[in-house]
């Protein structure tokens, strides 16, 4: 609720007329800065994310096999 | 364990006794590397992004600049993926007896010296055609993004003739052929990213 | 060479542990062995730390008495003034914070702290030190081609950057951008390498909980580093293009756009503040550990409060970019956002005092050291959320303001954190110890002159002072006396701080010649690292590699005699 109430405060301004910095280039280049601004910042974090569950379910595996030898010494 | 008094309470542990690596560290280091690799694309494919935008998309390509030769590369790309495809083979058949992977091994060193080198022609027609770094973004960005991308081919390449020639004396290991492979497939998967971004 | 290398080989067989290779200067600068690196990248670090403390001494004498004629320097030119303060802050963050928090202690750390013989990839290593080594060259090279050093400010925004006429440096600034992206070549290489020993050459019985919090730390910012500094690689490739090659990706005359830089700059540029910052929180740590002879408090709280301040610390970047015009809910998302990372830094100031709260304290000089990070760090950090603030940033940007939290927070990072660890691991690394009194001379004569720079820093920056002006004097709301004094104050104390570290280099020479013996472990501390010679050996532990049985922060045990349980003993 209250990340949702901090997004709706986040997402309504516009741009302060007074505010001699808040304009920029045509509408186009501002889609494409936050497009790439939520694409570079997901991008690794999707990785390490990645990455991680990789990791964890090669660990889950290894271990589990060593069970198992444990379990059949011959195999 | 928290802290307090429950923190002396020390839990029984087994024996210490070395432990296999969960990924072999040639093939970790490399995937590291890989993941600063994605991200340095990432970051190409941003600026391309913003500056394209820059045009509102009208001028894209700028007057006076040639088309993008798309189908051809279209091409060079499918050759590429095979390549990879190809190099996927190859690790089967090492993993069921090293000497088998020779051939496709080779394949596919082939299929991608023939990608770098039809990128290369095409890069020599439009140099012609009047496209390049300083004529436009729009050429700046296409030999920036496809030459790194040319770049890491050709060093992709060696690393995988080197492979090959130790597969030839017997040599190579299981790990390095992982790590090998692990930067060519990179090298093959971002560039359908890379193609759409920059032909399309 | 040649020469070198077949005298090596003719005793080859004679030691298995024994170092080969090159002899003479050269066996330094080809060693593999981790220790070695470290040293390489330790003294390289600080030999380019006086580089640049040398710097900040003559532009703040031109900022406070302008037109003076500085001793060692002479008189300071509008060109010479911007070359001094841009490379004073490259050099600082990245030939200073970086080599030494990261490289060296990484280097020195990592193996010993986890029970291993060296890193992964020793060779890898050693490429990334001589990488490192060039770019510091090709540094300090630049300051003297023709048209003088880069003067463009470490953030080098394009079009200023990018364009010769603009920037008057032509070589200069290809130079130092060269020398920039050496340095990243030579941290990337070396990340590989911490992260990988780390995940694969634990000593036996070491688990994930049981690595000390400093490695941990290390290798947080490593991942961060590397997931970080591709765009910013990227972005280089372009300037450097545009100043060579004549592009045009950062010109809006021909298409490009410059705030592109700044997008891709700053991605990197924040989540590398906690490059450095995580590294001086772990040192810190162990070190409070050690002397308030306690158990961490919440270890695994630590660990995943630095694993949520890593991911937070990608989301947080556009605040640099405030007045750059941004798009307002843009900004409205990094504001929060900027605010909301210091909660997990407020978290980490707590674990220490929760771990400092009913300790048996030592107040040795590497505590000293490590208390004063954490009361100043937090100036610089309670100051950021000024600065998070996008309203409030449309004044402070650019200011002093900006300028004196940065320091509040780099330099108890790269110099208290720094000396922290060098105090605390001297004795480790030459095998002798400090001399304490020399040291709490040299604390004072930093900490009480640091505060005195910077406090009338954050003054001047609320009274209105920009930053990188050359000469106060053109701008008279600028040039008022109380003004004029609070800048002269800040100069004098630099000089005051300065002539203090001669104490230290004092120290560190009669320590090294004269300093007791310091045994094995003579902090009683429990890491691994304390359980072989000072200094290690090469491999480290010739015997035996040790085994791990439990955390590495088990003080004052109720049912041991001794207060610490080093990690690698049975019971
Ligand atoms: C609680 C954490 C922090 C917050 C909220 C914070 C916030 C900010 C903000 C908003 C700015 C931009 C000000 C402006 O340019 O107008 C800034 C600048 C800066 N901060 Fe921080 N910061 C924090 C921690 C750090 C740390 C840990 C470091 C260094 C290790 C650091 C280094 C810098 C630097 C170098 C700049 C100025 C860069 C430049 O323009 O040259 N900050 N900070
Ligand atoms: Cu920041």
């Amino acid at each position: 609720m209250v990340l949702l109430a901090l997004a709706a405060v986040a997402l309504v301004p516009d741009a302060a007329h007074a505010c001699a910095v808040c304009f920029d280039g045509p509408g186009e280049t501002r889609q494409a800065f936050f497009a790439t601004t939520a694409f570079l910042t997901l991008l690794p974090l999707g990785m390490l994310a990645g990455a991680g569950a990789w990791l964890r379910s090669r660990a889950r595996r290894l271990e589990s096999e060593d069970v198992e030898k444990k379990q059949h010494p011959e195999s | 364990m928290s802290a307090g008094s429950v923190a002396y309470q020390m839990e029984q542990r087994p024996e210490p006794v070395r432990r296999a690596p969960l990924v072999s560290s040639g093939l970790l280091g490399m995937l590291i590397f890989i993941f600063a690799e994605v991200m340095f694309f990432a970051g190409l494919i941003s600026a391309h992004t913003i500056v394209r935008a820059q045009t509102a998309g009208a001028l894209w390509p700028p007057y006076g600049q040639p088309r993008l030769p798309v189908e051809q590369t279209a091409v060079n790309t499918a050759a590429l993926l095979v390549s990879g495809i190809v190099l996927l083979l190859s690790w089967f058949a090492f993993r069921r007896e090293p000497s088998s992977a020779r051939i496709p091994l080779a394949l596919s060193i082939l299929l991608g010296g023939f990608f770098v080198y039809a990128q290369g022609t095409e890069w020599v027609a439009l140099l012609g055609e009047g496209l390049t770094m300083q004529s436009s973004t729009y050429g700046g960005f296409f030999y920036l993004i496809v030459g790194t991308h040319a770049l890491h081919a050709v060093g992709a390449l060696a690393a995988l003739g080197w492979a090959w020639a130790r597969l030839n004396k017997g040599l190579l290991t299981e790990t390095q052929l992982a790590t090998v492979a692990a930067f060519w497939y990179f090298v093959v998967l971002v560039w359908p990213v890379l193609y759409i971004q920059v032909y399309l | 060479m040649a020469h070198t290398a077949t005298a090596a080989d003719t005793h080859h067989d004679a030691h298995a542990h024994e170092h080969h290779g090159p002899q003479g200067i050269l066996k330094y600068l080809w060693s593999t062995d981790h220790k070695m690196i470290a040293m390489q990248y330790l003294f390289t670090g600080i030999a380019m730390g006086l580089i640049g403390a040398y710097m900040a001494y003559v532009f703040r004498m031109q900022t406070a008495f302008p037109g003076v004629n500085v001793p060692g320097f002479g008189q300071v030119s509008p060109g010479e003034y911007n070359s001094l303060i841009t490379n004073h802050g490259t050099i600082m963050i990245f030939w200073v914070a970086m080599p030494v928090l990261v490289a060296a202690f990484g280097n020195f750390l990592i193996p010993l702290m986890i029970g291993a013989d060296d890193m992964v990839f020793p060779r890898i290593n050693r490429l990334s030190y001589q990488v490192f080594l060039l770019s510091a060259i090709v540094l300090i090279v630049s300051f003297f081609v023709p048209g003088g050093g880069f003067g463009g400010a470490w953030t080098a925004y394009p079009p200023l950057s990018a364009v010769a006429e603009y920037n008057q440096t032509n070589l200069g600034s290809s130079l130092w951008l060269l020398a920039v992206a050496l340095e990243f070549v030579a941290f990337l290489l070396g990340g590989i390498n911490f992260i990988t020993t780390l995940m694969n050459s634990r000593a036996p019985g070491m688990r994930a909980y049981d690595i000390p919090l400093v490695c941990w730390m290390i290798v947080i910012a490593s991942i961060l580093f590397m997931l970080s500094v591709g765009p910013l690689i990227a972005g280089a490739v372009m300037l450097f293009f545009d100043q060579t090659l004549g592009t045009g990706f950062y010109d809006p005359a021909r298409g490009g756009d410059p705030v592109l830089w700044q997008h891709l700059f700053w991605f990197f540029g924040h989540p590398e503040v906690y490059v450095v910052l995580l590294p001086a929180i772990g040192i810190t740590i162990d070190v409070i550990a050690t002397f308030a002879r306690k158990k961490v408090f919440g270890y695994k709280l630590m660990l995943y409060t630095t694993v949520a301040t890593g991911v937070l610390s990608f989301f947080v970047w556009a605040h640099h970019q405030f007045i750059a015009g941004i798009d307002p809910r843009m900004a409205n998302v990094f504001t929060i956002t900027t605010l909301l990372i210091s909660v997990p830094i407020a978290e980490l100031c707590f674990v220490i005092i929760a771990t400092l709260y009913g300790g048996s304290i030592r107040l040795t000089t590497p505590m000293l050291w490590a208390l004063a990070f954490m009361a100043e760090f937090l100036i610089g950090g309670v100051t950021g959320i000024f600065l998070g603030a996008s309203g409030a940033d449309i004044y402070f940007h650019d200011t002093y303001f900006v300028l004196a939290h940065f320091h509040y927070t780099f330099f108890p990072i790269a110099i208290i954190g720094t000396f922290a660890a060098f105090t605390y691991w001297f004795p480790k690394m030459f095998g002798r110890m400090m001399n304490d009194t020399l040291g709490k001379i040299h604390f004072w004569g930093t900490i009480i002159p640091f505060n005195i720079i910077f406090i009338p820093l954050f003054v001047l920056g609320i009274g209105g002072e920009h930053r990188r002006i050359y000469n106060y004097e053109h701008f008279p709301e600028l040039a008022g006396e109380g003004m004029f004094m609070l800048r002269q104050i800040a100069t004098v104390a630099l000089l005051v701080m300065l002539i203090f570290q001669v104490v230290f280099f004092y120290n560190c020479y009669v320590s090294w010649k004269k300093g007791e013996k310091a045994g094995k472990n003579p902090w009683k501390a429990n890491t691994l690292e304390w359980t072989t010679e000072s200094p290690p050996p090469h491999g480290n532990w010739p015997e035996g590699l040790p085994n791990v049985y439990r955390g590495p922060y088990e003080y004052g045990h109720p049912d041991r005699k001794e207060d610490y349980w080093p990690q690698n003993q049975p019971s």
